[in-house]
């Protein structure tokens, strides 16, 4: 049962091409849905984790664990979606400036669809696809910290040093995007 | 009551639902192949005489028939930004060409008044060129500059026409 493990311990960059494919086989669908999750868009999502992929297999370094290298694959991944995130939001701004549009970002008060109306409690059954979807509908601030916080399981120390905000922000935006969930899960139940 | 945030917590693997697009490992294999070519590279070319590889008699040729005939399938006559491919300064540099054929072109009466409208439509105080952002990337550049001097050429050659 080694197969899956030859890279540990040994210097990753000397890995042949087939130990790399068994490795992108392994690990793609995880980044690519962290990456997905940031972005929400396919093309995007998949080049932040090819790149990490591809920026992992050319590091001239050795990892001690499996859990080792997830981490550092869910860190690379989640800190090159950040990146683009960050430069598609610069190069709407400026196409936006450049077609004299008006700037269309507040999406605070969307609604996710309408679920199961006679699920029980607050929330109705809570499902993964209404959390996501709920989740969805949160403007990008919100949305990005809890996903960071609740799905991919970082500290704010972590969150804030990936996205260069401060902790006390990342907590802020945290409770708000916390409330606003919970409202939006409430709202689909009525 | 379930708690939303514990039911997060407690179902994290779940939210990996989504698959990347048909042909991704293809396209990181082919990434994966393109990079390593690269880093492989030798930062000085071989002192090897370049007939004795077997490369230079069978690989080369076969990749500038390749590429030529890329070239002949791609590139549409009449463009006048063919060759600049994505590069932004390129292009720029290209349009400008046009624009001073665009002036050596003509003869005829009225050039005086001619000029004067080639200059209104051409000339850009801040040139389209040194205001896009970098981080837009080449390519996205590239199509904004073309449509964009490909507009200004065009009205441009309609003042040369009417004359």
């Amino acid at each position: 049962m080694r197969s899956g493990f030859r890279y540990i311990g040994r210097n990753v960059s000397q890995m042949t091409r087939q130990e790399i494919t068994e490795f992108y086989r392994k690990h793609h669908r995880r980044l690519y849905n962290i990456a997905w999750r940031i972005l929400r868009d396919s093309g995007q999502a998949e080049e932040a984790m090819q790149d990490t992929i591809l920026k992992f297999v050319s590091e001239e370094r050795t990892f001690g664990s499996d859990a080792q290298v997830s981490a550092w694959l869910a860190r690379t991944c989640i800190r090159a979606a950040i990146d683009r995130l960050r430069r598609r939001q610069r190069e709407a701004a400026f196409l936006a400036d450049y077609a004299g549009l008006a700037s269309q970002q507040d999406e605070a008060d969307s609604v996710i669809p309408g679920e199961d109306p006679e699920s029980p409690g607050p929330f109705g059954g809570l499902t993964v696809d209404r959390i996501r979807a709920a989740m969805d509908a949160l403007p990008e601030p919100y949305r990005l910290v809890l996903n960071l916080v609740l799905v991919e399981g970082l500290d704010y120390a972590e969150i804030a040093e990936l996205t260069g905000r401060k902790e006390t922000t990342l907590r802020s935006l945290y409770s708000r995007g916390r409330t606003r969930l919970i409202a939006l899960l409430k709202q689909a139940t009525i | 009551m379930t708690d939303p945030e514990r039911y997060i917590r407690t179902h994290t693997a779940e939210f990996d639902t989504q698959d990347p697009a048909p042909g991704h490992e293809e396209r990181f294999l082919a990434r994966l192949d393109a990079t390593r070519v690269l880093s492989a590279a030798p930062s000085r070319p071989a002192r090897r005489a370049p007939w004795t590889s077997w490369r230079s008699r069978v690989l080369f040729p076969a990749l500038a028939l390749a590429a030529l005939a890329a070239a002949v399938l791609l590139i549409r006559p009449g463009d006048p930004f063919r060759a600049a491919g994505n590069d932004p300064e390129a292009i720029y540099l290209a349009y400008m060409d046009q624009v001073a054929g665009l002036y050596g072109a003509l003869p005829g009466t009225d050039s005086a008044r001619r000029d004067t409208d080639l200059q209104a439509i051409t000339e850009e105080a801040d040139p389209l060129f040194a205001q896009l952002p970098e981080e837009l990337g080449s390519r996205q550049r590239s199509r904004i500059l073309k449509a964009y001097y490909g507009e200004l050429l065009e009205r441009a050659r309609q003042i040369n026409k009417q004359r």
